[in-house]
């Protein structure tokens, strides 16, 4: 699936999708591939693929597998697999993941730290 | 603005869609369409059409303009305009909307208010 495209992203793939007019204060657990186009506050966590819309606002901690982020992710995120920025995406905030893409444009302020696979995992499950 | 449970039943399809083994806990709220197939726990203010699928237990005071229900809701509701209640869905909670639809096979503890129109 090609990921690298937003509007090219097969919404059908996903079981749980976050519309633009979709407001959340609280925690979203247990979410298998999640789309978040609009403004979550709080907690997330995904066991499988997140995807961050352009124009989604997130102001929580993220804990993932795979992350692709387009939009602006104010938090500290983790992610067990892999994380993809595409620009002109923004994240404030500290990342914990074992492969990490941040294409030109993109915005970091934060730390970033790379561990193995299996030590990214063991801090997911704390 | 067309009418949002007409669109539904004429399969539009509803966007925002919490999945089936989501948790949500907390505050929500939202526009236009959205369907619940996992669990959620909190409060819904909107201003647009809930569903509540089939296998969705919600333990929520909601708000919303229509809402239609297939799973298992426990709080009070409170709609704008319409509330249905499907075969088989569970309710627990007072209900207060313009107009009220109950069907065969709905278990409903509650009570029930009926909105005059203006």
């Amino acid at each position: 699936m090609p990921y690298d495209d937003f509007s090219k992203i097969d919404e059908d793939y996903f079981d749980t999708i976050l519309e633009e007019d979709f407001k959340f204060e609280g925690t979203i657990k247990y979410a298998d591939s999640l789309i978040i186009k609009g403004y979550v506050k709080g907690k997330i966590e995904s066991n499988k693929i997140l995807v961050i819309g352009p124009n989604a606002l997130i102001e929580a901690d993220v804990l993932a597998k795979t992350l692709q982020c387009f939009g602006k992710i104010n938090g500290n995120v983790i992610v067990e697999e892999e994380a993809y920025f595409h620009s002109p995406s923004t994240l404030n905030g500290d990342i914990t993941t074992p492969i990490l893409t941040f294409e030109k444009g993109c915005i970091l302020n934060g730390r970033v730290r790379m561990n193995s696979k299996e030590s990214t995992k063991n801090e997911v499950k704390e | 603005m067309a009418n949002l449970l007409e669109n539904y039943y004429n399969n539009k399809k509803i966007k925002t869609i919490l999945g089936k083994n989501t948790n949500f806990n907390g505050d929500l709220s939202f526009r236009d369409s959205l369907k619940i197939n996992g669990t959620y726990i909190g409060n819904i203010n909107a201003t647009g059409l809930l569903v509540i699928g089939e296998n969705a237990t919600v333990q929520a005071n909601i708000k919303a303009k229509s809402i239609v229900i297939y799973g298992t809701v426990k709080g009070d509701i409170n709609a704008e305009e319409r509330v249905e209640m499907l075969p088989i869905c569970k309710v627990q909670g007072n209900v207060k909307a313009k107009k009220i639809k109950i069907s065969d096979g709905v278990v409903f503890n509650g009570r029930c208010e009926i909105i005059k129109g203006q």
